[in-house]
């Protein structure tokens, strides 16, 4: 036989012809070698059968997949229980209905058994241990389970209520139950998942198939508390989740909480409800999940904003939904009335139950069940659409990429809420220009969206710059709408650093507000305020604390001294204070704004706390500080407030440095919570939590994990902000610090490198630059391992 | 139960002390191998295990996701370059190899038990025509690296390690061409050995 290279050189040469010429190609490339020839054209010959095999696109661990899949046939015996026939077979394993013969009574069961190693070896104990609390569910919309147990071959199994029923999308379908219809049977699930919850027991894996409709037109809910039992609906995947054992729960009905691996609560099911219901309405799902980039699965479900269940009716049906004039066929409308029906209540209550915060959905399908309601009732729905503030921060969250996040949050929440609280104040016709403000950011968000394909994340700069260009046209004859629009932009322009922009935008608001209503007006004040941030943002402080005091002084003059919005300009004052050396003005600032704040109290009466306190903790009044800490923190909690982290932060690292590690390490613990819950991974907020939770671990006395902690605080610092920054000059000293404690020959070079920065940026003067140039004094004086 | 920072700090550790043995490695260090396979098989099995688990068709993985997945828990990228990248999947491939080979050595044995006190039966295996059997593709497979070494290393980067082309190509030090001839051969070859028993 010829060597394989020789045989290879013709088969290769003969697969680039098309398969028709391939044998004259082999039959003159062998000549008259007739055994070459019968070797080659057996490889050849064999090449669809070889792709079959060994297909480029798989890998080699499918072939260990499905094999797993054996399956008892029926007329099987499990214990007692006799299979009958296969009446489902999915993720965790195949259901048989069953029956059972005992003392000449005979009844019909679900079994489920489940794949082998589908379970951890515990299943038959937590089985025992959990049964008590399934078996006390008894409600005619929940299918009863009964038994459980392994069979001789080690395989767990779970026998069930069975239930002869359709799944909820098919039955509402093919009995062509109207809008109103659907929501009543919807009603009865809610109720059904309500009495589980009272009962502690979390579905997790809430969708159609697992809600059955039987004949009668009952719904039954199956497979409640299987989850936990089982080990599935507890993340699908999620990166830093440890997966053995866990299993996929279904993507489409999963809450973000869940793809992200994090405790699931009873909001997870009304999530779950929510894309039930979704679809029951639309038929569509809310997102279209990849099938296979984990990464990409989970960004959808925890970021992808669902569209509003009206404006997908209609929508091009893909390959797997039918048209949309047959969807509105089997509501019994057509495909407008069905719109119109969906638009407004139905898409706010739907929306509610599927927002990404938990905090933000109905707390209980009790309240998402009365919300449905109140909307057949023709009253009205508690459920209304996130307040621009939300989605603006949102969309910043988002498209966070170099967006140095808090200073959007100090701008923009401060900004919009402020015009949103006053429009409130006013007439009907304020509320109606609110919105109109509300559509055009909306729409110019979801048009830079648009423009580049929908799946790509569009940059806060794009949607800006649309909204800049559109903001003269869109607000023609409306000057004080367009100053809103832009003052906006302009503060979302300054969170990006695009400071020349920002600087345009809101000149151009207030020139827009002097010819409309004259100098001495509040939207006057309101165009100084941003201005003056913006001057803060930039650095030039001398420069903000003029327009912040003519701002203010304009405010008390209008508004009376004790307004909100005095309050909030002498907070920005104080902090401006603070930051370019005036310690003495800036706690005078603080606490005039406290004041003010306090007589609300205002939502930012924390982070004015927080802001105080750090400034007493510098001058060694610990027990003030800590007092202020403390009443900050216990604001924001029960706000909520966003602010909320940097407080948990500030205060740890006063913790820290007075020696009290472990309430640092409770607040940080929260703090993490938070942060992992909302923030992305590699964000600003990360950072800093990385940085403060070395200098615990540094305090703790684990300097190798602190030296990492810091490492990676610094490294994002680095990666988001750039390496001549301040902050992650900061960072960079913090590591190096670490670094000199544990004798590492490193902390010279990380701490020159920040040195420099501080030089450049803060000036010789600056005591930072000082403590940087001091501890790489003490690097040349320590005695450094190599 | 572990504090999740305090998880997340080890982590960081064991990343860090991965990434100075893969350069350990990549600078001819003694020993440096012996250290770094230990690591990587250990999340190599766990990652399988966990994709092997998922029984939906449809779920059906990336192969490319597998042995990046590993790469990213174990190296801070960040410092590492791109050679040590390529050296990395060589290495992830083939233990990538052990893994599965060992899974289904592990089952077949655990199978043949089961044979002797099987109470479910009859049991309908599924496996269909096209399932390779992993077990005959590995001697195979040392049967081709002794007369095309190349091709076998391919086999065991594409099929095995999940790697694209492209960067078998980087890791082999040959362009994608060549990559995509000597995989559809190697193919056909492996073909003919394992129909003939």
């Amino acid at each position: 036989m010829k060597p394989w290279s020789e045989i290879k050189a013709i088969v290769a040469a003969a697969l680039e012809y098309p398969p028709s010429e391939r044998t004259r190609f082999i039959e003159r490339a062998c000549a008259d070698d007739s055994d070459l020839r019968a070797e080659v054209q057996r490889f050849v010959g064999g090449e669809s059968e070889a792709d079959r095999l060994l297909p480029s696109e798989r890998w080699a661990g499918d072939a260990l997949r499905t094999d797993e899949r054996d399956t008892p046939a029926p007329g099987a015996r499990i214990g007692p229980y006799r299979l009958l026939r296969e009446i489902g077979h999915g993720g965790m394993g195949t259901v048989y209905l069953a029956e059972r013969q005992d003392h000449e009574f005979v009844r019909s069961v679900a079994v489920k058994v489940l794949r082998r190693g589908t379970a951890d070896p515990d299943l038959v104990r937590r089985f025992r241990s959990e049964r008590q609390i399934l078996a006390a569910i008894d409600h005619p919309h929940i299918a009863r389970l009964y038994d459980g147990g392994s069979t001789d071959d080690g395989r767990p199994f779970l026998v069930m209520e069975y239930v002869d029923g359709r799944s909820i999308d098919e039955y509402c379908d093919e009995t062509r139950l109207t809008i109103d219809q659907r929501l009543r049977l919807f009603q009865k699930v809610c109720a059904a998942v309500q009495v589980a919850h009272q009962n502690f027991v979390i579905h997790r894996d809430i969708k159609p198939a697992n809600i059955l409709v039987t004949a009668d037109g009952e719904p039954k809910l199956l497979d409640f508390g299987i989850a936990k039992l089982i080990g599935t609906g507890i993340a699908f995947g999620a990166p830093g989740v440890t997966q053995d054992g866990a299993h996929p729960m279904t993507p489409e009905y999963a809450s973000p909480e869940q793809a992200r691996g994090q405790p699931v609560t009873t909001a997870s099911d009304v999530y779950s409800l929510g894309v039930v219901l979704y679809e029951l309405m639309t038929g569509h799902r809310p997102y279209v999940i990849p099938e296979c980039d984990l990464a990409e699965k989970i960004r959808v479900i925890t970021v992808e904003e669902p569209p509003r269940p009206s404006t997908v009716v209609g929508r091009a049906g893909d390959a797997r939904s039918p048209a949309a004039t047959e969807i509105a066929a089997r509501r019994g409308v057509s495909v407008e009335r069905l719109r119109r029906t969906l638009r407004g209540d139905l898409d706010n209550i739907i929306l509610k139950a599927l927002h990404k915060d938990p905090e933000h959905r109905y707390a209980l399908a009790e309240a998402l069940s009365l919300d449905v309601e109140r909307h057949l009732d023709r009253r009205p729905v508690l459920a209304r659409p996130d307040t621009l503030v939300y989605r603006v921060t949102r969309f910043v969250q988002r498209h966070r990429t170099g967006v140095p996040i808090a200073a959007v949050l100090v701008l923009v929440l401060l900004g919009v809420s402020v015009f949103a609280v006053r429009s409130r104040d006013r007439a009907e016709r304020e509320a109606a220009k609110a919105q109109a403000i509300n559509g055009f950011l909306q729409g110019m968000l979801s048009s830079a969206n648009a423009n580049r394909g929908g799946s790509q994340l569009v940059t806060v700069r794009e949607a800006l710059d649309a909204g800049a260009a559109r903001a003269g046209e869109s607000f023609r004859g409306e000057p004080r709408l367009e100053a809103a629009v832009r003052d906006t932009i302009g503060a979302t322009y300054v969170g990006i650093g695009q400071y020349e922009l920002a600087e345009e935008q809101l000149v151009s608001a207030r020139d827009l507000r002097l010819a409309a209503v004259g100098p001495r007006h509040p939207e006057v004040a309101r165009s100084l305020y941003l201005l003056g941030g913006l001057s803060f943002q930039r650095g030039d402080y001398g420069q903000a604390r003029s327009r912040l005091l003519e701002a203010v002084e304009l405010q008390r003059a209008l508004l009376g001294s004790r307004h909100p919005d005095v309050g909030t300009t002498l907070h920005l004052l104080g902090v401006c204070a603070q930051d370019s050396g005036d310690e003495a003005s800036a706690d005078r600032f603080y606490r005039e704004a406290i004041e003010i704040f306090r007589r609300g109290p205002h939502p930012r009466l924390g982070l004015a706390l927080g802001d105080l306190a750090s400034l007493v903790q510098d001058r060694g009044t610990a027990a003030e500080a800590e007092s202020l800490y403390r009443e900050a923190v216990a604001l924001q909690r029960e706000l909520a407030h966003p602010g909320l982290v940097q407080t948990l932060d500030f205060f740890a690292v006063h913790l820290v440095l007075r020696g009290d590690l472990a309430e640092a390490e409770r607040l940080l613990t929260e703090e993490e919570g938070i942060l992992r819950a909302r923030y992305a991974t590699r964000s600003l907020e990360f950072a800093r939590f990385f940085g403060t939770w070395g200098r615990l671990l540094r305090a703790q006395g684990r300097l190798g994990e602190a030296a990492s902690s810091h490492r990676e605080s610094y490294e994002m610092f680095h990666a988001i902000l750039g390496p001549a920054h301040v902050e992650t000059a900061a960072a960079q000293v913090l590591y190096g610090e670490c670094l000199l404690e544990r004798g590492d020959a490193q902390a010279g070079i990380q701490l020159a490198q920040a040195l420099a920065v501080h030089l450049r940026v803060l000036g010789a003067d600056h005591p930072s630059t000082k403590s940087t140039q001091a501890l790489l004094s003490r690097v040349a004086a320590a005695p450094v391992v190599p | 139960m572990l504090r999740p920072g305090a998880e997340r700090a080890r982590n960081l550790e064991s990343g860090a002390a991965i990434t100075e043995l893969l350069q350990a490695w990549h600078d001819r260090q003694a020993g440096a191998l012996e250290r770094l396979v230990p690591a990587v098989y250990a999340e190599l099995r766990r990652i399988a295990g966990a994709h092997l688990g998922r029984e939906r068709p449809n779920h059906t993985l990336q192969p490319t996701a597998l042995v990046h997945e590993a790469y990213l828990r174990l190296v801070n990228q960040r410092s590492l370059h791109f050679q040590d990248r390529t050296h990395f999947f060589a290495v992830a491939a083939r233990l990538m190899r052990r893994v599965l080979v060992d899974h289904a050595r592990r089952r077949l044995a655990a199978r043949r038990d089961a044979g002797l006190t099987v109470a479910l039966s009859p049991s309908t295996p599924a496996r269909g025509p096209e399932q390779v059997d992993l077990l005959a593709l590995d001697q195979a497979m040392n049967r081709l690296a002794e007369i095309d070494p190349r091709q076998s290393d391919i086999v065991e980067l594409r099929y095995f390690g999940g790697l694209s082309v492209e960067e078998t190509g980087d890791v082999l030090g040959v362009s994608p061409a060549t990559v995509k001839r000597e995989w559809r051969t190697a193919k056909l070859w492996l073909f003919q050995e394992l129909r003939t028993p």
